[in-house]
């Protein structure tokens, strides 16, 4: 397979998802006409794809997992109560200890210390609620989307834009907008520093709690 | 540069409740998913209950965080992709017969284990791709994000993929 050929696949996956535009399937039509391999399988992937949703709503399993998960939280919260009254019996010795370090003059020094390191967080934002959104059948016109929060590492902005470039908008009230973005690494590829964040309605009258924020970076 | 946000988090609610509700809304497609990954239900259980388990605890640790149905999918496919992996070392090979047994219990069609077995074919990472596309129904930019890779390294995935499907659909039919 050359490096050339490694477009057209891309272009036939981008058609095979139904994401391409106009002009990638006119290019991969006219490159189909000359290519008997890109001939055929463009053909095979509709088919493919089709079996794959019709099985998935052939699908009838239903299984939960609540109380196995309920149960694995119980015993972590039991562990963590253990070992909290465990630290009781550190935090009497610290505290002795303490008493001493603070009749000796150490405390004082150790504060100041404290004070000069101290930074502010880099913490912005609060987030989406895309779930919640969803259950109140987002209009067309709002972009759903995401999150700024929390920039830890500025050159993965770039990512996370190329990345919200490429989410779709709802076409209908019924389609899904896939959360993809919530919860992922994506605030920490948030702009580093929001200039401001301006809260306001969503455009659907209908929507009494849909939060919609506008967020500016600085420059 | 302006984006627009969709804001907002529910303060209101711990760390369990959130688990809680993550849990209700998202079990039966996460383990669906699952399962279709690793072709075994039993194995689809553990791994969605570790994926809620992890969301638990990461939420404990930061109440305040995002996390939805992406981080699950793309906790859930790490996972599943790491047990197909430490099963190949262990050279176990998923056995088409166990496939059907799995299939066959729950699902009527005969295209769907036909499905099932042409997905068996892939590798752990081109079956990522395709599942959290065409079944999970994620774009390639959005499946590019939870596997960290480009959406262009998805599509051409994908594309491959199919093709080795169709080939194995082919000869079924
Ligand atoms: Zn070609």
């Amino acid at each position: 397979m050359t490096v050339a050929h490694d477009a057209f696949d891309t272009l036939a996956g981008a058609i095979a998802l139904g994401e391409a535009t106009p002009l990638e399937r006119a290019t991969f039509t006219s490159h189909a006409a000359t290519c008997g391999t890109c001939a055929a399988s463009s053909d095979a992937f509709a088919a493919v794809r089709d079996a794959i949703v019709a099985s998935r709503e052939d699908e009838r399993w239903s299984p939960s997992v609540d109380a196995r998960v309920r149960a694995r939280i119980g015993d972590e919260r039991n562990r963590r109560t253990r070992a909290t009254f465990g630290a009781f019996h550190w935090a009497i010795a610290f505290s002795l200890a303490l008493n001493v370090a603070f009749f000796s003059g150490f405390v004082g020094r150790l504060a100041t210390k404290l004070h000069e390191t101290g930074e502010p967080s880099s913490a912005v934002l609060a987030t989406m609620w895309v779930t919640e959104h969803k259950r109140h059948r987002p209009s067309a016109d709002i972009a759903a989307v995401v999150v700024a929060a929390r920039a830890t590492r500025p050159t993965r902005t770039i990512v996370a834009r190329r990345a919200l470039g490429s989410l779709r908008e709802p076409t209908a009230a019924t389609d899904e907008i896939p959360d993809v973005l919530a919860g992922l690494d994506v605030d920490a590829h948030a702009p580093r520093r929001v200039a401001s964040v301006t809260a306001m309605r969503c455009k659907n009258a209908a929507h009494d709690e849909c939060p919609v924020g506008r967020v500016v970076d600085a420059p | 540069m302006e984006q627009v946000y969709v804001l907002g988090i529910d303060r209101a609610l711990d760390a369990e409740s959130r688990v809680e509700r993550l849990v209700t809304d998202h079990q039966v497609k996460l383990a669906r998913f699952v399962r279709r990954f690793v072709g075994d239900g039993d194995c689809a259980l553990d791994i969605v209950q570790d994926v809620f388990f992890a969301a638990y605890k990461t939420l404990r640790a930061d109440p305040s965080r995002p996390l939805s149905a992406g981080w699950l999918y793309k906790t859930a496919t790490n996972r599943a992709i790491s047990h197909l992996r430490r099963a190949k070392r262990r050279g176990e090979t998923v056995s088409l017969d166990n496939v059907a047994t799995t299939f066959r219990s729950d699902e009527t069609s005969a295209a769907t284990l036909d499905v099932q077995t042409a997905l068996a074919t892939l590798g752990e990472e081109a079956l990522a791709c395709v599942l959290l596309t065409t079944y999970a129904g994620y774009t390639s930019g959005e499946a590019a994000l939870i596997l960290g890779r480009s959406a262009d390294a998805v599509r051409q995935r994908v594309c491959r993929a199919m093709k080795t499907m169709r080939a194995s659909l082919g000869e079924r039919t």
